[in-house]
């Protein structure tokens, strides 16, 4: 496996800027939950150790790892804390550090994720402005090799650069990623942190506070890489989550979210293609193409132009050019792969009522 | 994670709109177009948004010679002729749809409010 869109962790630590009493890292606890992560877990913190602005304490969670997870993490220089037993769930991991927080922000970072040197310090800049809640980062993943993390790869490179500041204008980001978000604690501890009730904490908890009308920041030059899915087993698990994620959620808040002007018909567009579009892809496609013309085929690959122009202005100054060309049709696969999921999803939380409650790691 | 699938489905279409209207609302001199941060926004996301509306133009004026290089009298041009045909009704139908959608979500919204009591 090589590391392609990350810099190369021996850069770590970074530079270090003076930080004077004031700096906002300063006031910072990052949390890391992990289970079973020995693999990932000491990039994740000396990435975060090694920042430009090195924050208050850095809490590792070790979730009742069966591996080495909890010695290394605290080798590599972070505080470990362990639940009398394994809470079932990102979210409840993630509760049950916070309840040790005592600064006035809480970053929430997934243990295989590692951090550009300086993406603490930009996403803290957030927070100089006055009423913003959580502030998010761009995500990039971090290996670029087979064919379900480039479509990943293309999918987020697309989706950050484009829709995400589209969503930042109306300051109604979507989703304040889950592997990469910083909150206010006097915002998060009162709603009782990360709610465990869906499959997607993250899109839970940023559509609640987009209807108490807090200020949620997308910071695109703040840098995460975490490590996506690198086959189909772990793939589905993680697109099984994320999509019954995304239609729980918007059963549990569609009251909240249509008196939200912009999220209300975000939401409705996200719908439809999870909904319709995966239906014109998985059934209207190939029968109009079996019946009435082959050239309906054309479908599946004639939007792959426009959405290379958002991925190539982010990939060229990267000097990622040739990765992302050769990963586009990646993405047709993963985004047609996407829609069986989501139907899938629709149909067994909205029709069969049968609502998908076990958290299954996949990355 | 990705709500709904992105591309040039319904989703792609609401954001270049909104990505279109943003200068829009520049000139015309409203607020919040007007901060700093969103003209910074702005002068990222309309540069991209013109290059797609090009890729887009492009796109179907190579459909438009590929029909043309086909041997007339074939299967294949006349599927590309009938496809053609269609063309401007097909390029109309996904603004009507996502025009509804919107307007669905307001009226939903409109529905929820309590209405007003008399004195």
């Amino acid at each position: 496996m090589t590391m392609v869109a990350a810099p190369p962790l021996s850069t770590f630590p970074a530079e270090r800027t003076e930080v004077g009493p004031t700096s906002r890292a300063d006031r910072l606890t990052i949390i890391v939950p992990a289970y079973n992560e020995a693999a990932s877990i000491r990039d994740t913190v000396e990435s975060l150790l090694g920042q430009t602005t090195r924050p208050a304490e850095v809490i590792v969670i070790d979730d009742c790892s069966t591996d080495d997870t909890a010695a290394i993490a605290r080798e590599a220089g972070a505080t470990v804390i362990q639940p009398p037993q394994n809470t079932g769930s990102k979210a409840g991991a993630q509760n049950f550090a916070l309840t040790q927080v005592t600064t006035e922000y809480v970053m929430a970072i997934d243990a295989d994720t590692v951090l550009a040197p300086d993406a603490v310090e930009l996403i803290m800049a957030a927070f100089d402005e006055p009423g913003v809640a959580v502030a998010c980062g761009f995500v990039l993943p971090r290996h670029v090799e087979t064919i379900w993390e480039r479509g990943r790869y293309v999918e987020y490179l697309f989706a950050f650069t484009y829709f995400k500041r589209i969503q930042d204008w109306h300051d109604k980001a979507l989703i304040a990623s889950g592997c990469f978000s910083v909150y206010r604690s006097d915002v998060l501890m009162p709603l009782g942190g990360w709610p465990t009730r869906t499959m997607a904490e993250d899109m839970d908890l940023t559509w609640t506070l987009h209807e108490q009308g807090r200020g949620v920041r997308f910071v695109p030059e703040a840098l995460s890489y975490p490590i996506e899915p690198r086959d189909y087993n772990f793939m589905s698990k993680q697109l099984r989550r994320w999509s019954h994620g995304f239609v729980q959620n918007v059963r549990q808040h569609w009251r909240g979210i249509v008196e939200v002007s912009y999220l209300r018909s975000a939401v409705a567009v996200g719908l439809w293609d999870a909904s319709v579009a995966s239906i014109l892809f998985l059934v209207a496609m190939p029968l109009l193409a079996l019946f009435v013309s082959p050239w309906f085929l054309l479908g599946y690959l004639i939007d792959l132009p426009v959405v290379a122009v958002p991925v190539l202005a982010a990939a060229i100054p990267r000097g990622e050019t040739m990765k992302a060309l050769a990963s586009l049709p990646s993405f047709a696969v993963l985004r047609l792969v996407n829609s069986l999921f989501f139907l899938r999803a629709l149909w067994s939380e909205l029709v069969l009522g049968r609502s998908l409650t076990v958290y299954e790691k996949g990355h | 994670m990705i709500a709904g699938l992105p591309g040039v489905g319904l989703g792609g279409l609401y954001y270049v709109c909104l990505a279109l209207l943003m200068p829009l609302r520049f000139l015309f001199g409203d607020k919040r177009a007007r901060q700093p941060r969103q003209k910074r926004i702005m002068m990222s996301v309309l540069p991209l948004t013109l290059a797609i509306l090009a890729v887009l133009a492009l796109e179907g004026l190579g459909l438009h010679a590929l029909a043309g290089l086909i041997e007339p009298g074939t299967g294949v041009a006349a599927d590309l002729g009938g496809l053609r045909g269609s063309a401007p009704r097909l390029a109309l139908l996904p603004f009507v749809l996502l025009a509804v959608l919107i307007g669905v979500t307001h009226l939903v919204r409109l529905a929820r409010r309590p209405s007003r009591q008399p004195g």
